[in-house]
Protein backbone atom coordinates (compact mmCIF):
# COMPACT_ATOMS: atom_id res chain seq x y z
CA UNK A 1 0.00 0.00 0.00
CA UNK A 2 2.91 1.89 1.19
CA UNK A 3 4.60 1.63 -2.07
CA UNK A 4 1.50 2.03 -4.33
CA UNK A 5 0.75 5.31 -3.04
CA UNK A 6 4.53 6.14 -3.34
CA UNK A 7 4.94 5.34 -7.22
CA UNK A 8 0.72 6.86 -7.68
CA UNK A 9 0.85 10.44 -5.82
CA UNK A 10 3.53 12.01 -7.50
CA UNK A 11 2.76 11.25 -10.71
CA UNK A 12 -0.94 12.12 -9.61
CA UNK A 13 -0.21 15.27 -8.27
CA UNK A 14 1.91 16.23 -11.24
CA UNK A 15 -0.90 16.37 -13.41
CA UNK A 16 -3.56 17.35 -10.91
CA UNK A 17 -1.20 20.40 -10.22
CA UNK A 18 -0.78 20.90 -14.65
CA UNK A 19 -4.66 21.05 -15.14
CA UNK A 20 -5.10 23.67 -12.18
CA UNK A 21 -2.83 25.91 -13.50
CA UNK A 22 -4.35 25.63 -17.18
CA UNK A 23 -7.55 26.26 -15.65
CA UNK A 24 -6.13 29.18 -13.87
CA UNK A 25 -4.66 30.34 -16.95
CA UNK A 26 -7.64 30.46 -19.10
CA UNK A 27 -9.95 32.16 -16.16
CA UNK A 28 -7.38 34.69 -14.92
CA UNK A 29 -6.78 35.38 -18.82
CA UNK A 30 -10.62 35.04 -19.82
CA UNK A 31 -9.54 33.32 -23.28
CA UNK A 32 -12.33 32.73 -25.40
CA UNK A 33 -13.43 28.47 -25.41
CA UNK A 34 -13.82 28.58 -28.75
CA UNK A 35 -9.61 28.52 -28.79
CA UNK A 36 -8.32 27.26 -25.59
CA UNK A 37 -11.51 25.60 -23.17
CA UNK A 38 -10.21 25.23 -19.35
CA UNK A 39 -9.73 21.28 -18.44
CA UNK A 40 -13.38 21.92 -16.44
CA UNK A 41 -15.12 22.72 -19.40
CA UNK A 42 -13.78 20.13 -21.42
CA UNK A 43 -14.67 17.56 -18.54
CA UNK A 44 -18.10 19.08 -18.95
CA UNK A 45 -17.96 18.30 -22.96
CA UNK A 46 -16.87 14.71 -22.95
CA UNK A 47 -19.82 14.19 -20.14
CA UNK A 48 -22.45 16.09 -22.62
CA UNK A 49 -21.12 14.74 -25.67
CA UNK A 50 -20.20 11.13 -24.38
CA UNK A 51 -23.36 9.45 -26.76
CA UNK A 52 -21.55 10.39 -29.50
CA UNK A 53 -17.71 10.34 -28.96
CA UNK A 54 -18.15 6.94 -27.00
CA UNK A 55 -18.72 4.74 -30.11
CA UNK A 56 -16.39 6.36 -31.88
CA UNK A 57 -13.84 5.68 -29.34
CA UNK A 58 -14.59 2.29 -29.52
CA UNK A 59 -13.93 2.50 -33.17
CA UNK A 60 -10.54 4.04 -33.30
CA UNK A 61 -9.97 1.39 -30.46
CA UNK A 62 -11.02 -1.88 -32.53
CA UNK A 63 -9.03 -0.74 -35.16
CA UNK A 64 -6.35 -0.08 -33.44
CA UNK A 65 -6.59 -3.31 -31.71
CA UNK A 66 -6.76 -4.87 -34.74
CA UNK A 67 -3.58 -3.51 -36.51
CA UNK A 68 -1.59 -4.25 -33.28
CA UNK A 69 -2.75 -8.02 -33.68
CA UNK A 70 -2.09 -8.00 -37.22
CA UNK A 71 1.60 -6.22 -36.44
CA UNK A 72 2.29 -9.00 -33.53
CA UNK A 73 1.38 -12.00 -35.62
CA UNK A 74 2.46 -10.79 -39.38
CA UNK A 75 5.57 -8.58 -37.88
CA UNK A 76 6.25 -12.13 -35.72
CA UNK A 77 6.05 -14.34 -38.58
CA UNK A 78 8.12 -12.13 -41.07
CA UNK A 79 10.83 -12.12 -38.55
CA UNK A 80 10.74 -16.20 -38.17
CA UNK A 81 10.49 -15.92 -42.10
CA UNK A 82 13.70 -13.48 -42.30
CA UNK A 83 16.19 -15.99 -40.22
CA UNK A 84 16.10 -18.89 -42.35
CA UNK A 85 18.47 -17.61 -44.64
CA UNK A 86 20.73 -14.89 -44.95
CA UNK A 87 19.32 -14.22 -48.63
CA UNK A 88 15.44 -14.04 -47.23
CA UNK A 89 16.60 -11.40 -45.15
CA UNK A 90 18.19 -9.48 -47.90
CA UNK A 91 15.37 -9.75 -50.31
CA UNK A 92 12.81 -8.73 -48.09
CA UNK A 93 13.76 -6.62 -45.45
CA UNK A 94 14.40 -3.48 -47.44
CA UNK A 95 10.69 -3.99 -48.50
CA UNK A 96 9.83 -3.81 -44.92
CA UNK A 97 12.01 -0.82 -44.71
CA UNK A 98 10.56 0.97 -47.36
CA UNK A 99 6.88 0.56 -45.97
CA UNK A 100 8.06 1.76 -42.47
CA UNK A 101 9.84 5.44 -43.99
CA UNK A 102 6.91 5.95 -46.47
CA UNK A 103 4.98 8.45 -44.63
CA UNK A 104 1.39 6.87 -43.90
CA UNK A 105 -0.21 10.23 -44.56
CA UNK A 106 0.91 10.42 -48.14
CA UNK A 107 -0.07 6.86 -49.22
CA UNK A 108 -3.19 6.41 -46.73
CA UNK A 109 -5.49 8.38 -49.15
CA UNK A 110 -4.71 5.74 -52.24
CA UNK A 111 -5.20 2.78 -49.93
CA UNK A 112 -8.65 4.54 -49.15
CA UNK A 113 -9.39 4.48 -53.03
CA UNK A 114 -7.97 1.22 -53.69
CA UNK A 115 -9.67 -0.43 -50.77
CA UNK A 116 -13.66 -0.38 -51.71
CA UNK A 117 -14.30 -1.15 -47.69
CA UNK A 118 -13.01 2.18 -45.21
CA UNK A 119 -12.93 -0.02 -41.95
CA UNK A 120 -10.34 -2.42 -43.74
CA UNK A 121 -8.18 0.26 -45.15
CA UNK A 122 -8.28 2.09 -41.86
CA UNK A 123 -7.11 -1.36 -40.49
CA UNK A 124 -4.55 -1.65 -43.30
CA UNK A 125 -2.70 2.21 -42.71
CA UNK A 126 -2.45 1.61 -38.76
CA UNK A 127 -1.04 -1.73 -39.52
CA UNK A 128 1.90 -0.72 -41.73
CA UNK A 129 3.07 1.68 -39.52
CA UNK A 130 2.89 -0.50 -36.11
CA UNK A 131 4.18 -3.96 -37.96
CA UNK A 132 7.79 -2.45 -38.53
CA UNK A 133 9.33 -2.35 -34.48
CA UNK A 134 7.61 -6.05 -34.20
CA UNK A 135 9.63 -7.42 -37.19
CA UNK A 136 12.74 -5.49 -37.06
CA UNK A 137 12.89 -6.49 -33.38
CA UNK A 138 11.46 -9.50 -33.40
CA UNK A 139 14.14 -10.69 -35.95
CA UNK A 140 17.31 -9.47 -33.75
CA UNK A 141 15.93 -11.06 -31.08
CA UNK A 142 16.10 -14.80 -32.96
CA UNK A 143 19.37 -13.90 -34.06
CA UNK A 144 20.30 -12.91 -30.28
CA UNK A 145 20.14 -16.19 -29.34
CA UNK A 146 23.27 -17.58 -27.30
CA UNK A 147 25.27 -19.16 -29.89
CA UNK A 148 26.69 -21.72 -27.10
CA UNK A 149 22.46 -22.92 -26.47
CA UNK A 150 22.89 -23.14 -30.28
CA UNK A 151 25.60 -24.99 -30.57
CA UNK A 152 24.04 -27.08 -27.81
CA UNK A 153 21.23 -28.09 -30.03
CA UNK A 154 23.41 -29.29 -32.86
CA UNK A 155 25.20 -31.34 -30.71
CA UNK A 156 21.83 -32.83 -30.09
CA UNK A 157 20.56 -33.14 -33.57
CA UNK A 158 18.21 -30.72 -33.12
CA UNK A 159 15.74 -30.04 -36.06
CA UNK A 160 15.55 -26.23 -37.08
CA UNK A 161 11.82 -26.17 -35.59
CA UNK A 162 13.42 -27.31 -32.44
CA UNK A 163 15.72 -24.85 -32.78
CA UNK A 164 13.25 -22.40 -32.93
CA UNK A 165 10.96 -23.18 -30.12
CA UNK A 166 13.11 -24.34 -27.71
CA UNK A 167 16.19 -21.30 -28.09
CA UNK A 168 14.80 -19.38 -30.40
CA UNK A 169 11.53 -18.11 -29.79
CA UNK A 170 11.94 -17.57 -26.25
CA UNK A 171 15.14 -15.60 -26.48
CA UNK A 172 13.39 -13.05 -28.67
CA UNK A 173 10.36 -12.65 -26.65
CA UNK A 174 11.50 -10.00 -24.67
CA UNK A 175 12.37 -8.43 -27.94
CA UNK A 176 9.32 -8.41 -29.15
CA UNK A 177 7.33 -7.29 -26.25
CA UNK A 178 9.75 -4.53 -26.49
CA UNK A 179 8.70 -4.07 -30.34
CA UNK A 180 5.11 -4.27 -29.88
CA UNK A 181 5.16 -1.44 -26.72
CA UNK A 182 6.38 0.56 -29.32
CA UNK A 183 4.03 -0.57 -31.93
CA UNK A 184 1.30 -0.27 -29.62
CA UNK A 185 1.51 4.00 -29.94
CA UNK A 186 1.85 3.56 -33.98
CA UNK A 187 -1.04 1.86 -34.57
CA UNK A 188 -2.72 4.13 -32.76
CA UNK A 189 -1.52 7.20 -34.46
CA UNK A 190 -2.09 5.15 -37.50
CA UNK A 191 -5.39 4.40 -37.09
CA UNK A 192 -5.89 8.02 -36.24
CA UNK A 193 -4.30 9.30 -39.07
CA UNK A 194 -5.94 6.68 -41.72
CA UNK A 195 -9.53 8.21 -40.05
CA UNK A 196 -8.28 11.82 -40.62
CA UNK A 197 -7.84 11.64 -44.34
CA UNK A 198 -10.96 8.74 -44.56
CA UNK A 199 -12.65 11.83 -42.89
CA UNK A 200 -11.84 14.26 -45.03
CA UNK A 201 -12.85 12.34 -47.86
CA UNK A 202 -16.43 12.12 -46.06
CA UNK A 203 -16.63 8.69 -44.39
CA UNK A 204 -17.94 8.97 -41.08
CA UNK A 205 -15.20 7.26 -38.35
CA UNK A 206 -13.36 7.03 -35.11
CA UNK A 207 -12.36 9.66 -33.07
CA UNK A 208 -10.36 11.70 -35.17
CA UNK A 209 -13.34 11.73 -37.30
CA UNK A 210 -15.30 13.50 -34.11
CA UNK A 211 -12.11 16.09 -34.04
CA UNK A 212 -12.57 17.29 -37.80
CA UNK A 213 -15.98 17.61 -36.90
CA UNK A 214 -15.82 19.24 -33.89
CA UNK A 215 -13.12 21.89 -36.06
CA UNK A 216 -16.08 22.46 -38.73
CA UNK A 217 -18.74 23.50 -36.49
CA UNK A 218 -16.41 25.36 -33.83
CA UNK A 219 -17.42 22.86 -31.09
CA UNK A 220 -13.43 23.42 -29.64
CA UNK A 221 -14.47 21.87 -26.26
CA UNK A 222 -15.86 18.15 -28.10
CA UNK A 223 -12.95 18.37 -29.81
CA UNK A 224 -10.35 18.46 -27.03
CA UNK A 225 -12.63 16.16 -25.40
CA UNK A 226 -12.29 13.94 -28.15
CA UNK A 227 -7.81 14.53 -27.80
CA UNK A 228 -8.22 13.92 -24.19
CA UNK A 229 -10.02 10.51 -25.29
CA UNK A 230 -6.93 9.52 -28.01
CA UNK A 231 -4.45 10.52 -25.39
CA UNK A 232 -6.26 8.67 -22.77
CA UNK A 233 -6.21 5.88 -24.97
CA UNK A 234 -2.57 5.90 -25.77
CA UNK A 235 -1.49 5.77 -21.94
CA UNK A 236 -3.90 2.68 -21.26
CA UNK A 237 -2.69 1.09 -24.42
CA UNK A 238 1.00 1.54 -23.48
CA UNK A 239 0.61 0.42 -19.55
CA UNK A 240 -1.83 -2.89 -20.53
CA UNK A 241 1.46 -3.84 -22.76
CA UNK A 242 3.80 -3.14 -20.47
CA UNK A 243 1.84 -5.20 -17.96
CA UNK A 244 1.58 -8.18 -20.36
CA UNK A 245 5.45 -7.85 -21.21
CA UNK A 246 6.13 -7.70 -17.25
CA UNK A 247 3.74 -10.85 -16.78
CA UNK A 248 5.69 -12.64 -19.34
CA UNK A 249 9.26 -11.75 -18.37
CA UNK A 250 8.82 -11.50 -14.30
CA UNK A 251 10.32 -15.04 -13.81
CA UNK A 252 13.58 -14.33 -15.55
CA UNK A 253 14.60 -11.44 -17.68
CA UNK A 254 16.12 -8.47 -16.27
CA UNK A 255 14.04 -5.99 -17.56
CA UNK A 256 10.97 -7.50 -15.20
CA UNK A 257 12.88 -8.99 -12.43
CA UNK A 258 13.19 -6.81 -9.08
CA UNK A 259 16.62 -7.84 -6.93
CA UNK A 260 15.48 -8.30 -3.17
CA UNK A 261 16.51 -5.41 -1.50
CA UNK A 262 16.69 -3.32 -4.63
CA UNK A 263 15.54 0.25 -4.67
CA UNK A 264 15.01 0.75 -8.11
CA UNK A 265 15.71 5.00 -9.39
CA UNK A 266 12.61 5.48 -10.83
CA UNK B 1 54.66 -40.06 -23.84
CA UNK B 2 52.51 -43.21 -23.09
CA UNK B 3 51.79 -46.15 -25.34
CA UNK B 4 48.93 -44.83 -27.78
CA UNK B 5 45.18 -46.38 -26.23
CA UNK B 6 44.37 -49.72 -28.60
CA UNK B 7 41.67 -49.74 -31.26
CA UNK B 8 38.72 -49.00 -29.07
CA UNK B 9 40.16 -45.50 -28.31
CA UNK B 10 36.32 -43.16 -28.32
CA UNK B 11 38.31 -40.20 -30.09
CA UNK B 12 41.06 -39.88 -32.70
CA UNK B 13 42.32 -36.82 -33.94
CA UNK B 14 44.99 -37.63 -36.90
CA UNK B 15 47.25 -34.31 -38.04
CA UNK B 16 44.44 -32.18 -37.71
CA UNK B 17 44.88 -28.43 -39.02
CA UNK B 18 41.77 -25.86 -38.51
CA UNK B 19 41.65 -22.70 -40.22
CA UNK B 20 38.90 -20.32 -39.68
CA UNK B 21 38.00 -17.80 -42.50
CA UNK B 22 40.30 -14.45 -42.22
CA UNK B 23 42.98 -16.57 -42.24
CA UNK B 24 43.83 -17.55 -38.96
CA UNK B 25 45.27 -20.99 -38.44
CA UNK B 26 44.03 -22.33 -35.29
CA UNK B 27 45.95 -26.12 -34.85
CA UNK B 28 48.72 -27.69 -37.22
CA UNK B 29 49.22 -31.14 -37.47
CA UNK B 30 47.15 -31.92 -33.89
CA UNK B 31 47.12 -35.41 -33.28
CA UNK B 32 45.47 -36.64 -29.97
CA UNK B 33 43.83 -39.81 -28.58
CA UNK B 34 41.18 -39.75 -25.97
CA UNK B 35 41.08 -43.63 -24.48
CA UNK B 36 37.64 -44.67 -22.37
CA UNK B 37 37.81 -44.02 -18.88
CA UNK B 38 40.63 -41.38 -19.40
CA UNK B 39 40.53 -38.27 -17.93
CA UNK B 40 42.63 -36.07 -20.07
CA UNK B 41 43.80 -31.77 -19.47
CA UNK B 42 44.24 -30.36 -23.04
CA UNK B 43 46.68 -27.53 -21.68
CA UNK B 44 47.76 -24.19 -23.28
CA UNK B 45 48.57 -20.89 -23.32
CA UNK B 46 45.05 -18.43 -24.37
CA UNK B 47 44.00 -18.50 -27.52
CA UNK B 48 46.21 -21.77 -28.62
CA UNK B 49 43.44 -24.03 -30.39
CA UNK B 50 42.27 -25.93 -26.72
CA UNK B 51 38.96 -25.02 -27.48
CA UNK B 52 38.54 -25.70 -31.08
CA UNK B 53 40.23 -29.10 -30.81
CA UNK B 54 37.37 -30.15 -28.11
CA UNK B 55 35.00 -28.70 -31.26
CA UNK B 56 36.28 -30.91 -33.23
CA UNK B 57 35.88 -33.53 -30.82
CA UNK B 58 32.63 -32.58 -30.19
CA UNK B 59 31.78 -32.35 -33.76
CA UNK B 60 30.65 -28.78 -33.93
CA UNK B 61 33.23 -28.04 -36.42
CA UNK B 62 34.89 -29.78 -39.07
CA UNK B 63 38.48 -30.33 -39.80
CA UNK B 64 40.20 -27.61 -42.57
CA UNK B 65 42.50 -30.87 -43.39
CA UNK B 66 43.15 -34.24 -41.18
CA UNK B 67 40.51 -36.22 -39.70
CA UNK B 68 38.53 -36.95 -36.94
CA UNK B 69 37.32 -40.27 -36.12
CA UNK B 70 34.98 -40.64 -32.95
CA UNK B 71 33.36 -44.52 -31.76
CA UNK B 72 30.76 -43.51 -30.04
CA UNK B 73 27.56 -45.04 -30.31
CA UNK B 74 24.98 -42.15 -31.05
CA UNK B 75 24.21 -38.73 -30.41
CA UNK B 76 23.74 -39.55 -26.58
CA UNK B 77 27.47 -40.05 -25.95
CA UNK B 78 29.10 -36.56 -26.16
CA UNK B 79 28.50 -33.95 -23.04
CA UNK B 80 29.56 -30.19 -23.93
CA UNK B 81 30.15 -28.03 -20.84
CA UNK B 82 30.93 -24.48 -22.04
CA UNK B 83 32.53 -22.05 -20.11
CA UNK B 84 29.42 -20.07 -18.89
CA UNK B 85 26.95 -22.02 -17.86
CA UNK B 86 24.87 -21.59 -21.16
CA UNK B 87 21.84 -22.21 -19.33
CA UNK B 88 18.14 -21.14 -20.81
CA UNK B 89 17.39 -18.15 -18.54
CA UNK B 90 13.30 -18.68 -19.07
CA UNK B 91 13.41 -21.85 -18.12
CA UNK B 92 13.61 -23.85 -14.60
CA UNK B 93 16.83 -26.19 -13.26
CA UNK B 94 14.67 -28.77 -14.23
CA UNK B 95 13.73 -27.93 -17.37
CA UNK B 96 17.29 -27.27 -18.44
CA UNK B 97 18.58 -30.36 -17.38
CA UNK B 98 15.85 -32.40 -19.00
CA UNK B 99 16.96 -30.06 -22.46
CA UNK B 100 18.84 -32.94 -24.07
CA UNK B 101 16.41 -35.60 -23.20
CA UNK B 102 13.87 -34.20 -24.76
CA UNK B 103 15.73 -33.29 -27.78
CA UNK B 104 17.20 -36.74 -28.14
CA UNK B 105 13.34 -37.87 -27.60
CA UNK B 106 13.71 -40.20 -24.09
CA UNK B 107 10.25 -40.70 -23.28
CA UNK B 108 8.52 -38.51 -20.67
CA UNK B 109 8.41 -40.52 -17.46
CA UNK B 110 11.92 -41.71 -18.22
CA UNK B 111 13.09 -37.90 -18.45
CA UNK B 112 11.85 -37.19 -14.98
CA UNK B 113 13.25 -40.23 -13.49
CA UNK B 114 16.94 -39.27 -14.68
CA UNK B 115 16.65 -35.35 -14.28
CA UNK B 116 15.40 -36.45 -10.35
CA UNK B 117 18.86 -38.40 -10.28
CA UNK B 118 21.46 -35.86 -11.95
CA UNK B 119 19.60 -33.28 -9.40
CA UNK B 120 20.52 -35.24 -6.41
CA UNK B 121 23.99 -36.42 -7.57
CA UNK B 122 24.69 -32.75 -8.10
CA UNK B 123 23.44 -31.26 -4.79
CA UNK B 124 20.52 -29.43 -6.81
CA UNK B 125 17.31 -31.32 -5.14
CA UNK B 126 15.51 -28.56 -3.55
CA UNK B 127 16.25 -26.49 -6.49
CA UNK B 128 14.80 -27.80 -9.37
CA UNK B 129 11.59 -25.60 -9.93
CA UNK B 130 14.61 -22.39 -9.53
CA UNK B 131 15.58 -20.35 -12.46
CA UNK B 132 18.97 -19.57 -13.47
CA UNK B 133 19.31 -15.94 -12.24
CA UNK B 134 18.35 -17.11 -8.68
CA UNK B 135 21.57 -19.59 -8.30
CA UNK B 136 25.28 -18.71 -7.50
CA UNK B 137 27.48 -18.99 -10.34
CA UNK B 138 28.65 -22.57 -8.92
CA UNK B 139 25.26 -23.91 -8.55
CA UNK B 140 24.88 -22.89 -12.22
CA UNK B 141 27.89 -24.82 -13.59
CA UNK B 142 26.44 -27.63 -11.60
CA UNK B 143 23.43 -27.66 -13.59
CA UNK B 144 25.20 -27.38 -16.71
CA UNK B 145 27.22 -30.61 -15.99
CA UNK B 146 23.90 -32.27 -14.58
CA UNK B 147 22.44 -31.41 -17.86
CA UNK B 148 25.92 -32.66 -19.83
CA UNK B 149 25.35 -35.91 -17.90
CA UNK B 150 21.68 -36.58 -18.07
CA UNK B 151 21.85 -38.25 -21.33
CA UNK B 152 24.43 -40.55 -19.55
CA UNK B 153 27.56 -39.33 -22.35
CA UNK B 154 30.37 -42.08 -23.08
CA UNK B 155 32.57 -39.13 -23.92
CA UNK B 156 32.17 -35.13 -21.73
CA UNK B 157 33.55 -32.71 -22.75
CA UNK B 158 34.84 -29.62 -20.82
CA UNK B 159 35.84 -25.83 -21.90
CA UNK B 160 36.96 -24.25 -18.91
CA UNK B 161 34.31 -25.01 -17.18
CA UNK B 162 35.46 -23.85 -13.45
CA UNK B 163 37.87 -20.92 -15.05
CA UNK B 164 34.92 -18.14 -13.98
CA UNK B 165 34.45 -19.36 -10.05
CA UNK B 166 36.14 -18.62 -7.22
CA UNK B 167 39.13 -20.60 -5.65
CA UNK B 168 36.79 -22.59 -2.87
CA UNK B 169 34.05 -23.61 -5.49
CA UNK B 170 36.48 -24.27 -7.93
CA UNK B 171 38.25 -27.22 -5.87
CA UNK B 172 34.68 -28.14 -4.35
CA UNK B 173 33.48 -29.02 -8.19
CA UNK B 174 37.32 -30.61 -9.12
CA UNK B 175 36.57 -33.19 -6.54
CA UNK B 176 33.05 -33.42 -7.52
CA UNK B 177 33.92 -34.10 -11.27
CA UNK B 178 36.29 -36.97 -10.13
CA UNK B 179 33.20 -38.48 -8.26
CA UNK B 180 31.09 -38.20 -10.97
CA UNK B 181 34.42 -39.70 -13.46
CA UNK B 182 34.72 -42.56 -11.03
CA UNK B 183 31.52 -43.52 -10.62
CA UNK B 184 30.61 -43.25 -14.24
CA UNK B 185 33.50 -44.51 -16.07
CA UNK B 186 33.22 -42.36 -19.05
CA UNK B 187 36.14 -40.46 -20.93
CA UNK B 188 36.44 -36.71 -20.11
CA UNK B 189 38.67 -34.29 -22.01
CA UNK B 190 39.08 -31.26 -19.98
CA UNK B 191 40.20 -27.98 -20.96
CA UNK B 192 42.36 -25.79 -18.83
CA UNK B 193 44.62 -23.41 -18.51
CA UNK B 194 45.81 -24.19 -15.25
CA UNK B 195 48.80 -26.66 -14.43
CA UNK B 196 47.93 -27.31 -10.51
CA UNK B 197 43.82 -27.99 -12.21
CA UNK B 198 45.37 -30.46 -14.73
CA UNK B 199 47.49 -31.55 -12.15
CA UNK B 200 44.99 -32.24 -9.39
CA UNK B 201 42.37 -34.09 -12.38
CA UNK B 202 43.97 -35.87 -15.29
CA UNK B 203 45.48 -39.17 -15.93
CA UNK B 204 47.25 -37.95 -18.46
CA UNK B 205 48.10 -33.96 -19.93
CA UNK B 206 48.38 -32.62 -23.08
CA UNK B 207 50.05 -29.54 -23.54
CA UNK B 208 49.42 -27.76 -26.58
CA UNK B 209 51.99 -24.63 -28.23
CA UNK B 210 50.87 -21.41 -28.62
CA UNK B 211 48.56 -20.54 -31.79
CA UNK B 212 48.92 -22.89 -34.49
CA UNK B 213 48.29 -25.04 -31.63
CA UNK B 214 50.02 -28.85 -31.44
CA UNK B 215 50.86 -31.29 -29.13
CA UNK B 216 54.64 -30.36 -27.26
CA UNK B 217 54.46 -32.85 -24.89
CA UNK B 218 52.09 -35.72 -22.61
CA UNK B 219 52.60 -36.26 -19.20
CA UNK B 220 51.57 -39.20 -17.49
CA UNK B 221 50.19 -38.62 -13.70
CA UNK B 222 51.31 -41.55 -11.93
CA UNK B 223 48.69 -40.60 -8.64
CA UNK B 224 46.74 -42.29 -6.46
CA UNK B 225 43.59 -42.66 -8.85
CA UNK B 226 40.88 -42.43 -6.07
CA UNK B 227 41.24 -38.81 -5.48
CA UNK B 228 38.07 -37.67 -4.69
CA UNK B 229 37.12 -35.23 -2.14
CA UNK B 230 38.79 -37.37 0.94
CA UNK B 231 42.04 -37.98 -1.04
CA UNK B 232 42.15 -34.34 -2.51
CA UNK B 233 44.01 -32.66 0.35
CA UNK B 234 46.36 -35.28 0.90
CA UNK B 235 46.98 -35.51 -3.04
CA UNK B 236 48.09 -31.81 -3.36
CA UNK B 237 50.44 -31.77 -0.55
CA UNK B 238 51.97 -35.32 -2.15
CA UNK B 239 55.41 -35.41 -3.77
CA UNK B 240 53.77 -37.19 -7.25
CA UNK B 241 51.53 -33.97 -7.15
CA UNK B 242 54.42 -31.14 -7.38
CA UNK B 243 56.34 -33.19 -9.40
CA UNK B 244 53.50 -33.39 -11.85
CA UNK B 245 53.19 -29.66 -11.80
CA UNK B 246 56.73 -28.94 -12.05
CA UNK B 247 56.72 -31.35 -15.20
CA UNK B 248 53.47 -29.96 -16.56
CA UNK B 249 54.91 -26.52 -15.84
CA UNK B 250 58.40 -27.29 -17.76
CA UNK B 251 56.51 -28.41 -20.66
CA UNK B 252 54.59 -25.38 -20.92
CA UNK B 253 57.29 -23.07 -20.39
CA UNK B 254 58.46 -24.87 -23.63
CA UNK B 255 55.44 -24.56 -25.19
CA UNK B 256 56.19 -20.60 -24.79
CA UNK B 257 59.37 -20.49 -26.30
CA UNK B 258 61.36 -20.56 -23.28
CA UNK B 259 59.66 -17.32 -21.93
CA UNK B 260 58.83 -18.61 -18.47
CA UNK B 261 56.60 -20.72 -16.43
CA UNK B 262 52.97 -20.13 -15.72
Amino acid sequence: MRRFLANVLPPAGVVALALAAWEAVVRLRHIPEYLLPGPLRIAAALRDDWPLLYPSLLQTLAVTGEALLAAAVLGGGLAVLLIQAKWIERSLFPFAVILQVTPLVAIAPLLLIWVKDVRFALVLCAFLVAFFPVAANTTLGLQSADHHLLDLMRLYGASRWKVLRYIRLPSALPYFLGGLRISGGLALIGAVVAEFVAGTGGAASGLAYRILEAGYTLAIPRMFAALALLAGSGVLLYAVLSGVSYLALRRWHESAVRREGERRAE
Amino acid sequence: MLPAPGPEAVVRLRQVTKRFAGGIEALAGLDLIVGPGELLALLGPSGCGKSTALRLMAGLTAPTTGSVERRLPDLHAVGFVFQEPTLMPWATVERNVALPLKLLGVPRPEIRRRVGEQLERLGLDGFARAYPRQLSGGMRMRVSIARALAPRPRLLLLDEPFAALDEITRWRLNDELLDLWRSESLAIVFVTHSVYESAYLATRIAVLSARPGRIVGEIAVDAPVPRGPAYGEEYRGSEAYLRTCRAVSARLAEALGGRGGP
